[in-house]
C-alpha cells in the first residue's frame, strides 16, 4: 500500500487541477498532461506489473475527471504503454540524475502522440493541425514539472525501497 | 522463466484490460455508463477546479504586483509600498471591473428582455488529453441548464453543453473538430456549416450552395435549431478571412475567424430560454 498509495494521491489531485492549472493563472490554455510525467517517474523503480496498474488507474482517472469529453480508455493506453516503456528500457538504476528527468519530461508529448495514434487507428476524428502546438505545450510543461515532481517522487520512494528495489540514481 | 511466463501474461492481461476499456469507450461514445461516471466524477472535481481557479486567478493578481514592487527605487520605498497597496487594491476592483464588462457584453448580445441568460465562470479548460476543446463551468441543473443550453461569450457564440450535473457543466466549444453548426450568412442569408478546427482561431466553413458568394469579412451567423438548442439563431459565429476554391468547386471550403476569443474565457452566459417571436430575429450586436 505504501508503495502506491501517495503516488495515487498525487494522480488524482493532478487529474484534477492540471485542467484549472495553467489556465487559472493566465499562462495557457493548453492543458499540461502532469499525470503522465508522474506514471513515468512511478515507473523507474516499481516493478513492470505495478506500474501498468498504477498507469491504467491513472488513464481512468484522467478520461473521467472533467472536462473530459473524448474517448474512454484512450488515456489508459497511452499511460499503459508509456510505463512499459519507461520500465523496460529507462528503469533505476540510472548514471545521471538528468536521465530520469529527461525522460518524464518527454513523457506528455509522448502521451499526446500515442492518443492520435490510437484515435486515428480507431477512425475517431481529429485535428492534425493542432498535433505541433500540443506537442510543444506538453515539452515546455513537461520539462518544468519533471524538474519538480521526479526528484520529489524520488525523495518520497528512497525510504521506501531502501531494501528491495534500486535507488533511482547510482550512489 | 515462469517468472517472466506470468509476467507476460499479467501484462497481456493489462493491455485486454486497456483495450477493452476503449472498446467500452467508443461503443458507448456520450452517453450511457461512461457518461453516468464523468457526470458523478464532475460533482466532485467542479467545486475543487472552481476553488483552484479562484486561487489561480489571486496568485496571478499578487504575482502582477509583486513584480511591481521588486522593481522600484529604494528611496522611494515607503511611498511605493502604499501606492501598491492602493494599486492593489485598485486591480482587484479592475479584476471585478473586468468581469462587470463581460457580464455587460453579455447583456447586449443575448438582451435579458428576449432572453433568460444566466452568466457562469469557466473553471476548467481541457483539450490535449482527449483531442476535445471543452470548459467546465460553474452552473449546472440547479441553475435551470439542460443538455445543449448554447454557451455565448460577450462577441459570440462560444458552444454548447454537453453534460450537465447539479452545479457545474461542461461545454463543447465551437472549435473542437468533433462540433458542426448550421449557420448563414449575414446579408446574403447563405446557408451552410461551420466546423471546429482543433485550432483556437480558426472554423471552416462550407456553404451548401456551390457557387454561393463568401466574401472576405462576411459575418457567419448561427442558423438556430428548434427551440433554439442546442444553438440560438442570430449569434455571431465570425467572419471570413479567406476562401479556399472557387466557386462551383463542392469541396471549397472558408476560413473563419471566430468571434468569441477562446484563449481568454472567463465569464460566459447560458442561454436558458427565449421568448418564440425572438428566435426569428437574429441578433445584431453591438460593437462586432
Amino acid at each position: 500500500m505504501r508503495k502506491f498509495g501517495y503516488i495515487s494521491i498525487l494522480i488524482i489531485a493532478f487529474a484534477v487541477l492540471q485542467p484549472s492549472l495553467l489556465f487559472s493563472l493566465g499562462i495557457t490554455i493548453y492543458m499540461p498532461d502532469i499525470v503522465a510525467v508522474i506514471v513515468a517517474a512511478q515507473s523507474f523503480t516499481r516493478s513492470m506489473r505495478l506500474s501498468a496498474v498504477i498507469a491504467i488507474s491513472a488513464g481512468i482517472v484522467v478520461d473521467l475527471a472533467s472536462p473530459a469529453m473524448g474517448i474512454f480508455g484512450v488515456s489508459s493506453i497511452s499511460y499503459l504503454l508509456i510505463a512499459l516503456f519507461v520500465n523496460r528500457f529507462t528503469a533505476a538504476p540510472h548514471d545521471s540524475a538528468w536521465k530520469p528527468v529527461l525522460t518524464a519530461a518527454l513523457a506528455p508529448a509522448a502521451a499526446v502522440i500515442v492518443r492520435a495514434v490510437v484515435l486515428l487507428l480507431t477512425m475517431q476524428s481529429i485535428s492534425l493541425s493542432q498535433l505541433p502546438a500540443f506537442i510543444g505545450w506538453q515539452l515546455i510543461t513537461g520539462a518544468i514539472f519533471a524538474t519538480f515532481l521526479v526528484p520529489i517522487i524520488d525523495l518520497i520512494d528512497k525510504p521506501l525501497y531502501r531494501d528491495s528495489l534500486p535507488l533511482r540514481v547510482r550512489a | 522463466m515462469r517468472d517472466s511466463g506470468r509476467l507476460r501474461l499479467v501484462l497481456a492481461l493489462l493491455f485486454l484490460v486497456s483495450v477493452s476499456l476503449l472498446a467500452i469507450g467508443i461503443r458507448s461514445g456520450e452517453a450511457g455508463l461512461i457518461s453516468a461516471l464523468r457526470s458523478s466524477t464532475l460533482q466532485i472535481t467542479g467545486p475543487v477546479q472552481s476553488g483552484a481557479t479562484s486561487l489561480g486567478e489571486t496568485f496571478r493578481v499578487v504575482a502582477e504586483n509583486l513584480s511591481r514592487v521588486t522593481s522600484r527605487d529604494d528611496q522611494l520605498k515607503a511611498l511605493q509600498v502604499e501606492n501598491e497597496e492602493l494599486k492593489f487594491k485598485l486591480s482587484q476592483s479592475a479584476d471585478l471591473r473586468r468581469k462587470a464588462v463581460a457580464l455587460d457584453q453579455l447583456l447586449r448580445i443575448v438582451p435579458p428582455q428576449n432572453y433568460k441568460v444566466i452568466p457562469a465562470q469557466v473553471t476548467a479548460i481541457g483539450n490535449t488529453g482527449d483531442f476535445r476543446w471543452t470548459i467546465t463551468v460553474d452552473a449546472g441543473s440547479i441553475d435551470g441548464v439542460t443538455l445543449n443550453t448554447t454557451v455565448v461569450s460577450g462577441t459570440g457564440l462560444v458552444g454548447r453543453i454537453v453534460q450537465v450535473n447539479d452545479n457545474y457543466s461542461i461545454a463543447s466549444l465551437l472549435i473542437d473538430p468533433n462540433v458542426k453548426v448550421g449557420v448563414r450568412l449575414e446579408g446574403s442569408a447563405e446557408i451552410g456549416f461551420i466546423s471546429g478546427t482543433g485550432v483556437i482561431d480558426k472554423l471552416s466553413l462550407q456553404l451548401f450552395d456551390p457557387y454561393a458568394k463568401m466574401p472576405i469579412g462576411a459575418r457567419v451567423i448561427s442558423w438556430g435549431s428548434d427551440s433554439g438548442k442546442p444553438y440560438m439563431p442570430g449569434l455571431a459565429i465570425g467572419r471570413i478571412s479567406s476562401v479556399e476554391g472557387s466557386a462551383g468547386q463542392l469541396n471549397r471550403t472558408a476560413t473563419v475567424i471566430p468571434s468569441a476569443d477562446i484563449s481568454n474565457l472567463e465569464i460566459v452566459g447560458l442561454v436558458l430560454s427565449a421568448k418564440r417571436d425572438v428566435l426569428r430575429d437574429p441578433l445584431k450586436p453591438q460593437g462586432d
